[in-house]
């Protein structure tokens, strides 16, 4: 147990090293693409909001712009990571490393993705203490703002079980960005990440509810915005989806793993 | 006349070679069109939810907006078509030492460097784009002239895009790890999606000169929608040349940051 303990505690260690051999580019790939998503974001709303007593399906500008950097701070947590390296294991063949070491290839993975998870949670933070000093956040309730980081960590875990299926489908495509791509623009347009749910017309909030889109980002906004009363199915709804996915994810390997031939052997 | 044949030539294999590779990948063909057919429902589908609640967005009304849009899309999906795949592969072939065979061939480099590689799968994209500009000009009650104008427009905010991205691609080979290279373009792409008029400050000035992405799609729509609002447009044509220079520049410095992995 501790032995295996510390196979994954040498793996992170080894993705930190990886991670960090190329900072800026780390950067620009981890952090650039949420602040200008941000950005976008913000710019977009502060037009759209005529003066400071405008409301839009209950939101002032004030709450609109909490909304939005809420939704900054979820999206670093839990919605950074993919399965680049992941595909790119399958697709030149190093897969079959992992059949002869004594660490699997899914352990091997998750512990480099716990690593890079907790960088994530280290950006957050600094994120977070800049926005809250700026005066552009405020945390309503401390147990609520607890809650509302460990229900995005879990966010973060649902997250990467998507993001491991998306690499393994290496085994059938040559590229698999296009599927992470569909899921991020998915994600984007229906977990109200750029629009809060309240502005969907009304049948369209209604079919949301049965996905797990809204769990994603709108229900840890609201639970860091002071509002407990999605948590509950939230929860329910990533565990199920979690359950699926790790399903799933055990079924694709084993069929994909009997497709693999490894070249020079 | 006989350079230019020569080049038509060899982008005519060009484009055989990339047909035969995206028909030999059908699955991938398929993901492609889907992601392009779903970023085009959630683009539209945005600003049809915003504008349910909303009369305008700054001074432009619906019709407006989603005409703006989809000239983004359109010049997205020309990019997508002729250029952005050669940003990705310059990437890897500057890691992998491909380049050597770029510069040993008879032919100016950067020619094969950036439209050697062509996406064949964003046809489908561009045909349905431009089916979706056309029908949204016509709601706008465009005259003869602005029906002229439109595709001279798209041909000069698709060259300021490419030009600004050559030059941004071509900082890899000063970074080594292009990947993040890449995510700069990228993100510079997802803020000139929006019209300049929702930016403010500093950071617009910046996107509007040093960076102007906000140009590529504000101001030919501006032109379009009011012919007395040239000055930007005018900017714009004045960049293209600025950044024809930086790219031609920025690429004798390249070549001498280059190091061949085989050497």
């Amino acid at each position: 147990m501790i032995a295996n303990l510390n196979k994954w505690f040498q793996t992170m260690q080894i993705s930190w090293t990886t991670l960090m051999a190329y900072r800026l580019n780390f950067a620009l790939l981890v952090l650039g693409p949420a602040l200008v998503f941000y950005f976008v974001k913000v710019s977009l709303w502060q037009t759209l909001y005529i003066d400071d007593t405008t409301v839009l399906q209950g939101f002032n500008l004030k709450e609109m712009l909490h909304y939005q950097s809420w939704s900054l701070v979820i999206v670093l947590l839990a919605q950074s990571s993919n399965g680049v390296n992941l595909s790119e294991d399958i697709r030149l063949g190093r897969i079959s490393k992992y059949m002869v070491y004594p660490f699997n290839f899914w352990e091997f993975h998750t512990a480099s993705f716990l690593s890079f998870q907790s960088l994530q949670f280290f950006i957050a933070g600094i994120c977070l203490a800049l926005l809250l000093f700026l005066d552009v956040l405020i945390i309503e309730n401390l147990n609520y703002f607890f809650i509302g980081v460990l229900y995005s960590l879990l966010v973060g875990l649902f997250w990467f079980s998507v993001q491991y299926f998306t690499g393994l489908m290496a085994f059938w495509l040559d590229e698999t960005w296009t599927m992470r791509a569909v899921f991020q623009i998915i994600v984007n347009f229906l977990s109200g990440a750029v629009i809060p749910l309240p502005f969907f017309p009304e049948w369209a909030q209604k079919v949301l509810v049965y996905t797990p889109f809204p769990s994603l980002t709108y229900t840890p906004i609201r639970i860091f915005m002071g509002d407990l009363s999605g948590l509950y199915q939230g929860l329910l709804t990533l565990f199920i989806s979690m359950l699926f996915m790790i399903v799933i994810n055990t079924l694709v390997w084993k069929k994909g793993v009997r497709l693999f031939s490894a070249a020079g052997m | 006349m006989n350079t230019i044949k020569h080049y038509l030539e060899i982008y005519r294999n060009f484009v055989a070679t990339s047909t035969a590779e995206a028909l030999s990948f059908r699955l991938n063909f398929l993901m492609i069109t889907i992601v392009d057919t779903f970023f085009l429902i959630s683009t539209l589908g945005s600003a049809y939810v915003l504008f349910s609640h909303v009369e305008t967005i700054g001074p432009w009304n619906r019709d407006q907006l989603l005409f703006f849009l989809c000239f983004m899309l359109a010049v997205d999906d020309f990019q997508n078509l002729f250029v952005t795949n050669n940003f990705w592969m310059l990437s890897s072939d500057l890691k992998e030492g491909n380049l050597d065979y770029v510069f040993l061939k008879p032919v100016k480099s950067l020619f094969p460097l950036f439209f050697k590689y062509l996406r064949i799968a964003s046809l489908g994209s561009v045909v349905s784009t431009i089916i979706l500009l056309i029908y949204f000009g016509l709601r706008l009650d465009f005259e003869l002239l602005q029906w002229a104008l439109l595709p001279l427009l798209l041909l000069l905010a698709l060259t300021l895009r490419s030009l600004i991205e050559m030059a941004i691609a071509l900082l890899m080979f000063w970074t080594t790890e292009g990947t993040g290279i890449n995510f700069i373009r990228l993100q510079l792409q997802s803020v000139s999606r929006w019209p300049d008029f929702i930016y403010k400050g500093l950071a617009k000035k910046a996107l509007l000169t040093l960076v102007p992405v906000l140009l590529i799609g504000s101001a030919p729509l501006r032109f379009l929608f009011d012919f007395e609002q040239w000055q930007m447009l005018a900017l714009l044509i004045v960049l293209c040349f600025v950044f024809f220079f930086v790219v031609r520049t920025m690429w004798t410095g390249a070549k001498y940051r280059y190091e061949s992995a085989s050497s």
